[in-house]
């Protein structure tokens, strides 16, 4: 009985003390009527009950930290990354907690830990405190926003791979010592050295794989831009061409009296009436310099795909002062409408009535381009430009990534996301008088 | 209410004022008609002031900025405010896009005007002090969720927040429910503690099962007896 009540119940205190300190670091609150919470922390109490002095330590703490990871994932409805960080600081203050609980017995109180191991009464009061303490941590308002202020961030340590490096450096650590403590044998080192070999390997294969897709992502755009702006150039050349020899054919038809040379000239004037459509009359007084060729183009791809799109370009009468802008500003500006308006296509492809507005606004103070469109799927819009968060299938979030690298590089960009309605909207603000117009 | 005209010929400037005064003149509400040639200084520092229930009637031509433009610039900080354009042409084609600005109606000034201004002025009355979306920030995110959009608001128990359905998405509001059903219109009624519904969207309310259908067929139970006996 007193075996029962030390190990068993002692532990779900323990249990309920994890879980408790996950909701705060995750600053959740626990549903109390929810059944999945008792059954879950029941399950994980008897678990590590029975693995107590049955089941290897590593295999015990680890497996114990997966199910956390689990249960919190369940109850909270987090994400695997949030979920396995509070997992791993709520261990750590476990950890220390059990550390302070030690200090306490021993230094202040006097008592020998070996007889706490053999008095499972004593075993459960030990837990008892243990919790108690953690409970206590946790409630510092200190430690809480250190905490929060980590699982908030959790998204940079995973775009740089901090995440893996450092946990894996953590349960290495921890690994070493435990195994130095409970002199363990030689095969399971090797074992567990072989294991870390082959994690390093993939962590490596993984890092240097996201770099070159970032890398290549980037030259395609690059690329992308230098074509656009020779393109306009050649059409500009070419429409000038055209209109001058439908000039020339107007003048020919009026000399020519032959009937049927009459009708062959009328059909090819007529062709290239066609030829000039809605975009390149709304889009020309857009200077040269790639954002012209890019809406082109864009705009073409839309209305192959069956997208509605509303372009509006606004004050016409200022827009030479977007011509005055450097090339590279320009250039930054293209790239960051070719990324917002790729998503935007993405995005709507599932749409019934998909719909994308583009706008660009000459303000008082700054230059504004919205992209916008309409969305089917809900989505977490805060969580847009977090590495590993996408609703996409294929290169989740390179896209952002270098939007986000172009604007934290330049301070005459910045970025705005509005929600209007069934519309996500990207704002691209270009402050005039930061690159003085 | 503060009618904010901006208008650059001075003819038609005084013929709008003159149609204000005629149509405020037939109820009793207090009023202030604030004239502007241009869209200049004075302007902005009136379009930045806090005043009640604003009904902005903007010329879309004039010499310095467009009156769209202008919309723009006003509908960044303030959702509320009513616009009327006044321009030259039948139509504004695609330059204008009415989610975005949310403008009640665009009048020609040579095609009927007096009788098309004093019946969106009549309107715009009728509409004033009535909210027309929410709008809140939440991490660098600015929300204007329409009102009519909203099937209803209710609580997420384990976030802590204030969870705001509609047909197309689901939006999380660091308040209180109390704090956001005052930001709601006369269409929004409390059917459970934890819920508050639109009924412009309700399709059903079945008092025996306490479940109410919109019409987009989503269904939820948030009906409690307390609350059943206020619904017809």
């Amino acid at each position: 009985m007193e075996r029962i009540i030390g190990i068993y119940v002692g532990g779900f205190f323990n249990v309920w003390a994890l879980i408790y300190t996950c909701s705060k670091i995750l600053d959740k609150n626990i549903n109390y009527k929810d059944k999945w919470f008792w059954i879950l922390s029941i399950f994980l109490s008897l678990y590590i009950g029975i693995c107590y002095n049955t089941i290897n330590v590593f295999i015990r703490m680890s497996t114990s930290i997966f199910i956390l990871i689990l249960i919190n994932m369940k109850l909270f409805k987090k994400t695997i990354v949030e979920s396995s960080i509070a997992s791993f600081l709520s261990n750590t203050l476990i950890f220390i907690s059990e550390m302070l609980c030690v200090l306490f017995l021993t230094a202040v109180l006097g008592i020998n830990l070996a007889d706490i191991n053999k008095k499972y009464f004593a075993t459960f009061t030990t837990n008892l405190m243990i919790s108690t303490i953690q409970c206590f941590l946790i409630n510092i308002n200190h430690i809480k926003n250190i905490m929060n202020k980590i699982i908030l961030n959790s998204s940079n340590y995973i775009k740089n791979n901090v995440l893996f490096i450092g946990l894996l450096s953590v349960i290495t650590f921890i690994i070493l010592v435990i195994s130095l403590y409970f002199k363990t044998t030689n095969q399971w080192m090797v074992l567990f050295n072989l294991s870390l070999i082959i994690i390093y390997s993939i962590l490596a294969i993984i890092i240097f794989q996201s770099k070159s897709e970032n890398i290549a992502l980037e030259q395609n755009y690059n690329l992308l831009m230098e074509n656009l702006s020779e393109y306009e150039k050649l059409y500009a050349r070419e429409r000038m061409h055209s209109h001058e020899n439908r000039n020339e054919l107007m003048i020919i038809r009026g000399m020519v009296k032959d009937k049927i040379a009459i009708e062959y000239i009328d059909e090819i004037l007529n062709f290239k009436i066609n030829e000039n459509n809605n975009w390149l009359d709304k889009l020309k007084t857009i200077p040269n310099g790639g954002l012209q060729g890019l809406l082109y183009c864009k705009f073409c791809i839309m209305e192959n795909k069956k997208i509605s799109v509303d372009f509006s370009l606004t004050n016409t009468s200022d827009i030479a002062e977007l011509i005055s802008m450097n090339n590279d500003l320009q250039a930054k500006i293209c790239k960051i409408v070719a990324i917002f308006i790729d998503n935007s296509i993405e995005a709507v492809e599932k749409v019934k009535k998909p719909s994308i507005r583009v706008s660009i606004n000459n303000c008082n103070n700054y230059f504004q381009i919205k992209i916008a469109n309409n969305y089917k799927n809900k989505f977490e819009v805060d969580k847009i430009y977090e590495q590993g968060y996408s609703t996409k299938s294929n290169q989740r979030g390179h896209g952002l990534k270098i939007v986000k690298e172009i604007i934290d590089s330049d301070k005459r960009i910045s970025n705005k996301i509005k929600i209007s309605g069934c519309f996500f909207e990207q704002v691209i603000i270009i402050d005039k008088k930061t690159h003085q117009i | 209410m503060n009618f904010i005209v901006c208008e650059d010929n001075e003819h038609m400037r005084n013929k709008v004022k003159q149609i204000i005064d005629n149509m405020m003149m037939k109820n009793k509400l207090n009023y202030k008609t604030h004239l502007f040639a241009d869209y200049n200084k004075s302007f902005y520092e009136i379009m930045n002031e806090e005043l009640s229930n604003k009904v902005y009637i903007l010329d879309i031509e004039t010499p310095s900025a467009s009156g769209i433009d202008v919309a723009r610039e006003i509908r960044e900080n303030d959702i509320d405010s009513i616009i009327i354009f006044l321009t030259s042409h039948n139509e504004l084609g695609s330059e204008l896009l009415h989610d975005e600005i949310m403008f009640l109606t665009f009048i020609t000034k040579f095609n009927n005007m007096e009788k098309r201004l004093e019946s969106a002025l009549s309107k715009a009355i009728k509409m004033s002090g009535v909210r027309q979306a929410i709008r809140y920030e939440n991490k660098g995110i600015i929300y204007t969720i329409p009102i009519n959009d909203i099937l209803y608001i209710t609580t997420d128990q384990i976030d802590r927040k204030t969870l705001i359905v509609t047909a197309y998405n689901e939006f999380r509001i660091a308040k209180t429910l109390q704090e956001v059903s005052t930001m709601l219109n006369g269409n929004f009624v409390q059917t459970h503690r934890a819920c508050f519904v639109n009924m412009n969207r309700v399709r059903n309310i079945n008092k025996r099962k306490n479940t109410i259908t919109f019409d987009d067929d989503i269904t939820i139970d948030l009906l409690s007896d307390n609350f059943k006996r206020g619904l017809k």
